[in-house]
């Protein structure tokens, strides 16, 4: 029987209607007196609790009532395909499939901070460097030095746009452990494609260790993969 | 013994237990008035353990002070010590990778009230004094008080936890209470004629909390979350003040307040539904989640999520069951912290 049900509301108080008619009629009876006040004490308060709980679903169940909510929190474990890698070397040439479309003048360089490997399994926020071919070098030491981010080094060409860097994020969250929090270092040939970036995030102008320092306070912690819920993506319905 | 003990609402039950065998004893010994009298008593004796049990669950008066005490008088607490820099170390830390809750006085000029508040400031706050933290706003249900997040949903062993697997960063979390008057549901709003909530949490509040710890300033590290009435109060908060909160988490939150604010606004601009159709949506995170058999919550949460466009984004998080209760906001809790520590800037250099 549903514990919000009108069926029993109305079996409780039927049972409080008979509790007292019973009370009343052996009330010459000491015992049946007294267990028949009681009853009718713990029916009635049922009674209005019962409907309570009704009107506003506070434990919609029998199963809500004894606190199972039948929610297990997913604690899902990332590794980056190229964490072995990462860890030996520091500082890699990237280049995923999905780079040959992103139309750059060198390949990619994918910097992880000296705090990569410690402790492990953190995922980190990510900054996009958008730098010069004259500068990368500089950038790619000064990204080596950087903790807490994980730094991807672009040397954008005219062709570059914004659509065609559209898969870098997935590549990312496959190859190295990244979250999807990013902050962009802008040298300033590139502002128009920073500004044109997915998402609109932040934008620090030049790429200097003052720069770096500025771009990464803003950035979440790394932090180990979150405890999580069920979402309606995951039930495939989007309402 | 505390109000909310178990062994305070079992010792009520004895009474109530106890009365009903003595009017049954002295019935036939009494006349008409005593009758009545004794009948009133056990009515009295089963109303007051009901009502000390829904108190127990809600924590609207935490303190057996609470029932007797000025609704208008402070309540007698710890202040911080000193004024200037020196008001920004607390007394004592706790154990060590054990947070704090402390509980401050907190008067605001903007919104004309003054309540306690308790933080909870995290392990490193202690150890690490050339950091600013990031910072939550954790608001309780009606009825309800702070000591609900404290006591029934143990939020510093949460907090603790998380901080030490490396889920959450070290943040200071701010416990404000959203009404000053127990018995009134304010939803976090500015009152017609009543109090002023919502400039209390989101002016008053911030302003007291900059002034005496180590936070930090930016919205970026300004989050805000609540069960239930508080999930709402932390949606809607955040959507009319994105300037002041980059995130919001609602547990078990209604898309409209409920009640009656005075001026008609919780048809329009404190209702969510209303904000999300009329008004360009904020740069904001949103984490709404609620229990799948919770039907106000769960209409409520769905239809915001539809509603939302960008740049304003949205993560639900479902629970199967366990309706409108601490069960589901003590499974909601891990999840929610985890998810605003990512949206919110690190700990950081002051």
């Amino acid at each position: 029987m549903s514990l919000v049900g009108i069926p029993l509301i109305l079996l409780t108080a039927l049972l409080a209607v008979v509790a007292v008619v019973a009370t009343v009629r052996g009330w010459r009876l000491l015992p049946v007196r007294i267990v028949g006040l009681i009853a009718v004490e713990v029916l009635v308060v049922a009674c209005v609790g019962l409907i309570a709980n009704r009107s506003e679903s506070f434990y919609p169940s029998w199963q809500a009532l004894g606190g199972d909510t039948g929610a297990a929190v997913v604690t899902p474990t990332t590794a980056g395909r190229l964490d072995a890698a990462l860890h030996a070397a520091g500082a890699i040439d990237w280049s995923p499939p999905e780079a040959a479309r992103w139309e750059t003048a060198v390949p990619p360089v994918l910097i992880v901070p000296p705090d990569y490997a410690e402790p492990a399994g953190r995922s980190f926020p990510v900054l996009v460097a958008l730098t010069t071919r004259a500068d990368a070098a500089q950038v790619e030491r000064t990204a080596a030095a950087t903790p807490g981010v994980v730094t991807v080094l672009l040397v954008p060409t005219r062709a570059t746009t914004a659509a065609t860097l559209g898969t870098l994020g997935d590549s990312l969250s496959r190859d190295v452990r990244s979250t999807a929090s990013v902050a962009l270092l802008a040298d300033p040939t590139w502002a128009a494609l920073a500004a044109s970036w997915p998402g609109h995030p932040v934008v620090t102008p030049g790429h200097t260790a003052a720069a770096f320092a500025t771009a990464v306070r803003d950035l979440p912690s790394p932090l180990a993969a979150p405890q999580r819920l069920p979402s309606l993506t995951d039930q495939g319905s989007p309402s | 013994m505390t109000i909310d003990s178990p062994a305070t609402v079992l010792l009520a039950i004895a009474v109530v237990l106890a009365v009903t065998a003595g009017l049954a004893l002295l019935w036939d010994r009494t006349r008409v008035p005593a009758r009545i009298a004794l009948v009133a008593v056990v009515v009295l004796s089963v109303t007051g353990t009901a009502a000390l049990e829904l108190n127990r669950l809600t924590e609207t008066y935490p303190h057996w002070g609470d029932l007797v005490g000025d609704p208008d008088a402070p309540l007698a607490l710890p202040v911080l010590p000193g004024a200037g820099p020196s008001a920004s170390v607390p007394p004592v830390p706790g154990p060590p990778g054990k947070g704090k809750i402390v509980t401050y006085q907190v008067a605001g000029a903007a919104g004309g009230m003054s309540m306690p508040m308790s933080v909870y400031l995290p392990s490193e706050y202690f150890t690490r004094p050339d950091l600013r933290f990031p910072v939550i706003e954790a608001l309780h249900g009606y009825p309800g008080t702070p000591e609900s997040w404290i006591r029934r949903l143990e939020i510093a062993a949460n907090l603790d936890r998380e901080i030490i697997a490396g889920r959450m960063a070290p943040t200071v979390v701010l416990l404000p209470y959203q009404t000053p008057d127990l018995l009134l549901d304010t939803e976090c709003t500015n009152m017609t004629g009543g109090p002023q909530t919502e400039t209390y949490l989101t002016q008053d509040v911030p302003k007291w909390a900059l002034e005496h710890l180590r936070i930090r300033s930016d919205r970026a590290a300004w989050g805000v979350t609540g069960y239930s009435a508080g999930g709402f109060c932390a949606m809607n908060l955040a959507l009319k003040h994105p300037q002041q909160y980059s995130a919001a988490a609602s547990l078990s939150g209604f898309a409209d307040p409920g009640i009656k604010v005075g001026d008609g606004s919780e048809k329009t601009t404190n209702n969510i539904a209303w904000r999300l159709t009329h008004h360009p949506q904020p740069d904001l995170a949103l984490w709404i989640g609620w229990a799948e058999d919770d039907r106000n919550a769960r209409v409520g949460s769905r239809q915001i999520a539809r509603l939302a466009k960008a740049p304003l984004t949205v993560v639900t998080a479902i629970v199967p069951r366990g309706g409108h209760s601490h069960a589901v906001w003590r499974q909601m809790e891990g999840p929610a912290f985890d998810w605003l520590s990512a949206q919110l800037a690190r700990p950081a250099q002051a």
